[in-house]
């Protein structure tokens, strides 16, 4: 039983953007989200922030209370960005994500394959046409990035880029259509980055998996919040000594208290062959 | 091996990082001001981050060499240690690192040559006197060598200062660059050493303890004086069979000349480092066992930690004459 459920965020600053994988990951809407569009399927969730990135800082944050304010999740921003110097369509995930304002840089963790190049992303608070030297040029992923990581861990939070603009096809030809066909391209690509986000929450989960009986057993007596953290760690431990905690219920059938419950787990876990095996 | 390198902006075309980075040709560079953005931000996991560690090239500023902490030594009047590596690549899950980093990246400082001037600032400060240096505490001093080539580069400084000591302390078996040099007497390559099924259990990457065995043996057999650190002892309600099986395979191995001095060390962490190792992985039965604070610091209760060191000590002095003999009290 884990301590709650893992959620997955994806976040889009444009309607045309979530059109492109609203079918693909089945997503539907949430009639009670009234300040943002927010969809969802079971524990995915997509939110459209609108441009800038003070609006997705503040979509961010409106999903995470949303969402019941659930640390153990995982954040994605997908959107469009221009560059320079690479083939138009090509998708990029962010390295290194510099606020074009303030000049402060994040550095998302990179701890699993990704299925595309990385590049520097600059957060800027307008389009930029000149395209420096290097470096995806777009208006949310700062303060995205800056908000999810408040919540979560930077290896779950990430930024997926998919070149809109460039020298040879300036800004103002992007259509709607484009952007929506140029993201379908990259949904597979998109999917996998979920997965391997979520292969980083599997293992947390394992790790902070709370043994079955805990409910059962903190609610026989009354335990204080400082007591309910330590039974839990002693069932963990007698989750580790004896594979399973079916046994615990009869070690401690004689209890009177809590105070008693937690002694008798420590007591019986001390008598026992400690060993790595 | 490293996916991604971290480079301060201020070190771009320094001749060590250009060496570096023609080794890893396929990993991405990553320009940073400093590694403290990339290495000290608050929202990191070390348990993720260990799945592919990046490396982060850097340069150090300040504070060289320092004094070792009270309770670590092997005889030494003087006992200073130096770190030009943070992180280890290595998955030890009793090692203080993790409690101590929020980051699991490797921080490599390429300014040896600021390494250099402070050895021999420390080493001029104390004529005639016994000195000791420690390398390998924030790392292990051999695990990166052949990227790294630290050791190769300090071991003339200490070949001129015979006064001083050099300790190497490594689980590895990276030891060609010292195999290929002379030995040096004033130089311990130092083994922190398991019995084998703690380290398959515990010590995630490290070389077994029969790699080694060999890897002590050969750096013996080319005239190399060998330190064997038992530490951090690790309790297991059958500790002493493993123990004395350790003990036999080691010290059966390496003839008694070679080895210069043996020390055992308790397993302690300061609690919160303790608290956030349990954190990390509270699936690992070594944080289960029969551990408890006292003064800050967790280990195994008083009785027992002493009951492992008394009985170890006992075993280990039928090997070694007592000269040789130190306690690690940290």
């Amino acid at each position: 039983m884990p301590l709650q459920q893992p959620h997955q965020h994806l976040i889009v600053a444009m309607p045309i953007e979530a059109k492109a994988l609203l079918p693909f990951f089945g997503l539907k809407k949430l009639t009670h989200a009234p300040t943002f569009e927010v969809y969802r399927r079971d524990n995915l969730w997509l939110t459209i922030s609108g441009i800038g990135k003070v609006a997705s800082a503040a979509a961010v944050a409106y999903t995470y209370m949303l969402a019941g304010h659930n640390s153990f999740s995982s954040w994605l921003n997908v959107g469009i960005a221009g560059h320079g110097h690479v083939e138009l369509g090509d998708l990029f995930a962010a390295h290194k994500i510099t606020d074009g304002d303030t000049g402060h840089s994040h550095y998302p963790s990179l701890t699993y394959t990704l299925p595309c190049q990385t590049e520097e992303v600059f957060t800027v608070p307008k389009p930029v046409t000149d395209y420096p030297a290097h470096g995806l040029f777009e208006m949310e992923a700062s303060g995205f990035y800056y908000t999810a990581t408040r919540f979560t861990s930077n290896e779950l939070v990430q930024c997926l880029k998919v070149v809109s603009d460039t020298h040879h096809h300036p800004i103002e030809s992007i259509t709607p259509a484009w952007i929506e066909q140029n993201i379908k391209h990259h949904l597979e690509s998109i999917e996998q980055v979920l997965q391997s986000q979520k292969a980083l929450l599997d293992e947390l989960e394992v790790a902070h998996h709370i043994p079955n009986n805990f409910e059962a057993i903190a609610q026989k007596w009354r335990f204080s919040q400082q007591q309910k953290m330590q039974l839990q760690q002693l069932l963990r431990r007698w989750h580790l000594i004896w594979g399973d905690t079916a046994s615990v219920e009869s070690a401690i059938s004689n209890c009177r208290s809590s105070r008693e419950c937690l002694q008798t787990l420590r007591n019986t876990l001390h008598q026992q062959p400690t060993t790595l095996d | 091996m490293i996916d991604t390198i971290y480079i301060e902006a201020a070190l771009q075309g320094h001749p060590r990082v250009t060496d570096i980075l023609k080794r890893y040709p396929n990993a991405r560079r990553i320009t940073c001001e400093r590694y403290s953005e990339v290495f000290n931000p608050k929202a990191q996991n070390f348990r993720l981050q260990k799945k592919i560690p990046a490396l982060i090239l850097a340069q150090k500023h300040k504070g060289f060499i320092l004094p070792a902490p009270d309770g670590y030594g092997i005889g030494g009047a003087y006992n200073y240690y130096f770190s030009h590596m943070l992180n280890c690549l290595y998955d030890c899950r009793y090692c203080f690192l993790q409690g101590m980093y929020r980051s699991a990246n490797y921080v490599l400082f390429v300014n040896y040559e600021d390494f250099d001037q402070a050895i021999r600032l420390t080493a001029s400060q104390h004529p005639g006197q016994s000195i000791h240096f420690f390398s390998g505490y924030d790392c292990d001093s051999l695990a990166f060598e052949s990227t790294s080539g630290f050791a190769s580069h300090i071991l003339p400084l200490f070949r001129e200062r015979p006064h001083t000591l050099l300790e190497l302390r490594t689980k590895s078996t990276q030891i060609s660059a010292l195999l290929e040099t002379e030995a040096i007497n004033n130089v311990v390559v130092a083994y922190s050493l398991n019995p084998a099924s703690v380290a398959k259990s515990l010590e995630h990457g490290a070389p077994g303890l029969s790699a080694r065995i060999r890897a002590m043996l050969k750096l013996a057999e080319n005239g190399w004086k060998i330190g064997l650190r038992f530490d951090p002892l690790i309790y297991q309600s059958h500790y002493q069979t493993l123990y004395l099986e350790l003990f036999e395979q080691v010290f059966s191995a390496l003839p008694e000349p070679s080895i210069h001095s043996v020390s055992l060390g308790p397993f302690r962490l300061p609690d919160g480092f303790f608290k956030k190792l349990t954190r990390l992985y509270p699936d690992e039965k070594l944080f289960a066992g029969p551990l408890s604070s006292d003064n800050g610091m967790t280990s195994y209760e008083a009785a027992l930690e002493e009951e492992m060191i008394a009985f170890c000590k006992t075993q280990i002095l039928n090997h070694i004459p007592e000269e040789k003999f130190f306690r690690c009290t940290l």
